[in-house]
């Protein structure tokens, strides 16, 4: 009766919902569509993109200090409207899922009792990983289940799905992850539930950070949120620099390098051992570039409106070992996995190394699925990046009975050996950075079996040229000069230069701009 | 303040010094950041407005390909005496590749007994529309033939149920805005053309950068790009552009061949003409006549097995065009497409090295010498 009474509540809400939507779909569908033809993609690196960012830009900062929650509800709707061009229903759906978080965090902020909170939190982070779960993983997971029970000899009962014709919403993974860290912190106490409801819809739908992270902290970012933003040019040179180079990175160099590693990684079948030796080379370039450029276009985004997201990316092919190639990569979804997952599992220090063992593998494939829904995706993170973070874990515990091998090893000459061998293992296992595992296998395969094929058919000249360029661009970072000779730079000269670098960037663009490789997570 | 040392620490531009602690006051540090912003903002206007003007006053910022010819043109011309009669041959790659007009200016100056400037205007998947184009550019820029040589080629008049090879990658950006007028008479997709044109004025440096990097690093842009937009280094002083092979292997020459069906699938089931190359080519013989410049159809050589691509119901209609279209305009056709051996091509429809020697002494002895009233032996 009680299910019946639920099930029956469910469909008048539903009804009631179609109701609606049916007498505004004319003007809504009419609205949307316009919206759609004005800003087609949820790319930074557009024009369309750059024209709906100066309105925003100048309507916010037009708007009185005074008028903070003005701003806020700016900033919301310009970033609903952001997402609602690309998919309405996927907007009102983020929007929703927003919303009853917000709920959700109000009622655990109105309430003490032990069990209500856990059942919320329950109840929230089971919401959010339901709808993730339901777009991004049920084609996977129903497929794999089909499979299975027909290797069995049992009939599954349906039909494989075409995972391809699922629609997985933009940045879907990454807003899941902000919404349930911020249920867990309001239930730990780290954090009191946002009474205000435009801010807390800004946390999420902030557009900067909406489709490709950062994945923010709720904390960090709710107060910026209450501090009334005056304009300060410090923050807009920040900004706009950050910009600039995650442009840069992006058109100048993450897409040139697409045209040497993509043709390859389509089809690896009629390449030479060569061509995919350099076109993993190419796609960690590619995929480095690509990623960080989007994080530093956001991260300049948000300056430019007054909030600071975290820097997701710190040099990390200089790591030099596995362990610091995670504390450098991807920085904002590492330290979540390690704060709400790994943390939990391992329970803290003084466990066994069996169970730190145990968690840092099943952490990393929690991380691997978050990627995506394939194996490939698992074995990358799962098994090859857990399996060498254990491999190092030992050998870091080994060298400390060695200590002249330990010695050795931190010495210049060592420490170069330590950062081209991490360097050398991360490329190793790009090729799994892909859906189709069969094609990652085949790609092994071609790179190991010295095989002759075709090259890839592009000048070499320019692929060297990128790759030593982005080679010194590391150098000068982490030696520290290029910190120093910016400081020194007269303005003109480094104004003139951002210019030089910008007309650069739009020159060096090649002919097909590919697309954000993280937007299809 | 707080915000300001915080901002510092992630900032790209860092006032750090070795002891970690900023040196310059927040006020200087303010100043300074507006002065970077401002500085950019107006260096990046300066070059956006300066880009605009140069590609509105120059055609060989946009249309690079373009600008090239003609200045050969010009070079060649001022290499002869003044007045010197001046052959021009207009098409496609096909004579690019195919029409050594140096072999026949030298041949025809022996033989008239005066200088001849001749010069290959082929150029990349140049229609019949284009074709009228450079003609009426070359006339206002002060040109005119003595001979105007036309390619005609089938393919460029049948686009089948897609576009036709001449509109395909083409960019708005070769165009002026009346040009971009004129040609919505032949059926070209004005729209993307006009739209092109005006990304131009808004991002000059991302809308020209295929114009810019053909002559700054060409190495940079796909061949398809190249050829588009620069002149190949393989061009002589008379605008020939030959093969870079001189022989190829069965094996090679199947290879191409295969490629090129692919290229032109559609011609098989495509058994009418296009309406829109056909006006342009009426309107090119038009400009001619009221020019009073002698023009000369001519059907490029062709593999035996290319010229089956062609449906028959296309190739009667394209004939009993070009014959309606002679008889109106009093020009010559000349039908040379089975001129050559099936040896002499490197993918059906391209002329090899040798092939095109050969196709052009017997050009110039069947078409070009007739006209400067040279005996024939």
């Amino acid at each position: 009766m009680i299910l019946q009474a639920l099930r029956g509540a469910f469909d008048a809400c539903a009804n009631w919902v179609i109701g609606i939507n049916s007498t505004l779909a004319p003007y809504t569908d009419w609205y949307f569509s316009r919206l759609h033809e004005l800003l087609p993609d949820p790319f930074f690196n557009t024009q369309a993109f750059l024209l709906f960012f100066a309105l925003v830009f100048a309507l916010y900062w037009l708007v009185p200090r005074r008028w903070q929650m003005t701003r806020i509800w700016l900033l919301v709707a310009a970033s609903f409207h952001f997402y609602a061009a690309w998919s309405k229903d996927l907007a009102f759906l983020v929007t929703t899922t927003t919303l009853a978080d917000y709920l959700f965090g109000r009622l655990m902020g109105a309430t003490e009792r032990k069990k209500i909170r856990f059942g919320v939190v329950f109840a929230s982070i089971a919401m959010n990983l339901g709808v993730l779960c339901y777009f991004k993983y049920r084609g996977f997971f129903l497929n794999e289940l089909h499979d299975s029970l027909l290797r069995l000899g049992y009939d599954p009962g349906y039909g494989k799905l075409d995972v391809a014709r699922i629609i997985v919403p933009f940045g879907i993974s990454f807003y899941t992850f902000e919404a349930i860290s911020y249920a867990v912190d309001v239930y730990r106490r780290k954090i009191a539930a946002e009474r205000s409801l435009p801010r807390f819809l800004l946390f999420i739908l902030f557009f900067p950070h909406l489709v490709s992270g950062p994945i923010v902290r709720a904390g960090d970012f709710l107060r910026q949120s209450r501090r009334p933003k005056r304009w300060n040019w410090i923050r807009a040179q920040v900004g706009a620099q950050f910009l600039l180079m995650g442009v840069f990175k992006k058109m100048a160099i993450a897409d040139r390098m697409a045209l040497f590693c993509d043709q390859v990684f389509r089809n690896p079948a009629g390449y030479s051992s060569e061509a995919c030796w350099l076109a993993v080379l190419a796609f960690a370039i590619r995929i480095y570039c690509d990623f960080s450029g989007y994080s530093d276009m956001a991260v300049g985004l948000a300056h430019l409106f007054g909030y600071k997201l975290t820097n997701n990316f710190n040099m990390p092919y200089l790591a030099e070992n596995v362990s610091e190639f995670w504390r450098r990569w991807h920085i904002s979804l590492s330290n979540w996995l390690r704060d709400y997952i790994f943390i939990p599992l391992s329970g803290g220090r003084g466990s066994s190394q069996l169970r730190i063992c145990a968690s840092l593998v099943l952490t990393l494939t929690i991380g691997g699925i978050w990627h995506g829904a394939g194996w490939s995706y698992i074995l990358l993170f799962g098994l090859c990046f857990g399996l060498m973070q254990i491999i190092h874990r030992e050998f870091k515990s080994y060298c400390t009975t060695r200590p002249r091998l330990d010695a050795a090893l931190q010495t210049k000459l060592g420490t170069c050996f330590r950062v081209l061998l991490t360097f050398f293992c991360t490329n190793l296992c790009w090729p799994l950075f892909q859906p189709d595992l069969g094609k990652a296998l085949e790609l092994y395969g071609r790179m190991f079996s010295f095989a002759a094929g075709k090259s890839i058919g592009i000048s070499e000249g320019i692929f060297w040229g990128i790759v030593a360029f982005v080679a010194f661009c590391h150098l000068l970072g982490k030696s520290g000069l290029w910190q120093r000779i910016n400081a020194r730079l007269p303005a003109p000269i480094l104004g003139i230069g951002c210019a030089g670098c910008l007309c650069a960037t739009m020159l060096v663009a090649p002919p097909t701009g590919a697309s954000f490789v993280y937007f299809q997570f | 303040m707080g915000i300001t040392r915080k901002l510092i620490r992630f900032s790209p531009a860092v006032a750090v010094d070795s002891s970690g602690s900023s040196r310059k006051r927040p006020v200087s540090r303010r100043r300074r950041a507006f002065g970077v912003v401002t500085a950019g903002i107006i260096v990046y206007v300066i070059s956006h407005v300066a880009l605009i003007a140069a590609s509105e006053f120059s055609r060989q910022l946009r249309d690079p390909l373009y600008g090239t010819k003609e200045l050969q043109l010009q070079r060649l011309e001022q290499s002869l005496p003044a007045g010197s009669p001046e052959v021009i041959f207009l098409g496609t790659s096909r004579p690019m590749c195919g029409f050594d007009a140096g072999r026949t200016q030298e041949l025809l100056t022996e033989k008239i007994g005066r200088p001849v400037a001749v010069y290959n205007w082929g150029i990349p998947a140049a229609g019949p529309v284009m074709d009228l184009i450079h003609l009426k550019r070359m006339l206002r820029d002060g040109h005119r033939p003595s001979l105007l040589l036309l390619e005609i080629f089938p393919a460029c008049f049948a686009s089948g149920a897609g576009e036709s090879i001449d509109v395909m990658g083409l960019d708005g950006s070769r165009f002026d805005w009346s040009e971009l007028e004129e040609v919505r008479a032949y059926d070209y997709p004005t729209n993307r053309l006009r739209t092109e044109r005006q990304a131009v004025l808004i991002a000059p440096w991302y809308s020209l950068r295929y114009q810019i990097m053909g002559k700054l690093l060409p190495s940079t842009l796909p061949p398809h790009l190249r050829l588009r937009n620069m002149c190949h280094p393989r061009t002589d002083r008379n605008g020939w552009c030959p093969t870079e092979m001189d022989q190829l292997s069965e094996e090679e020459r199947a290879g191409a061949f295969s490629r090129v069906k692919e290229e032109f699938r559609h011609l098989p089931s495509t058994e009418t003409l296009d309406e829109g190359p056909v006006r342009a080519l009426r309107d090119m013989l038009a400009v001619a006549n009221v020019e009073k410049i002698p023009l000369s159809l001519v059907w490029m050589p062709e593999e035996k097995n290319f010229h089956k691509l062609y449906h028959p119901a296309l190739v009667a209609a394209f004939n009993r065009c070009l014959h309606e279209l002679a008889a109106e305009y009093g020009c010559e056709i000349h039908d040379a497409h089975e001129w050559m051996p099936d040896a002499a091509f490197a993918d059906g429809y391209h002329l090899l090295r040798s092939g095109a020697r050969s196709f052009t002494e017997r050009l110039a002895r069947e078409t070009i010498e007739p006209f400067f009233h040279v005996p024939s032996p």
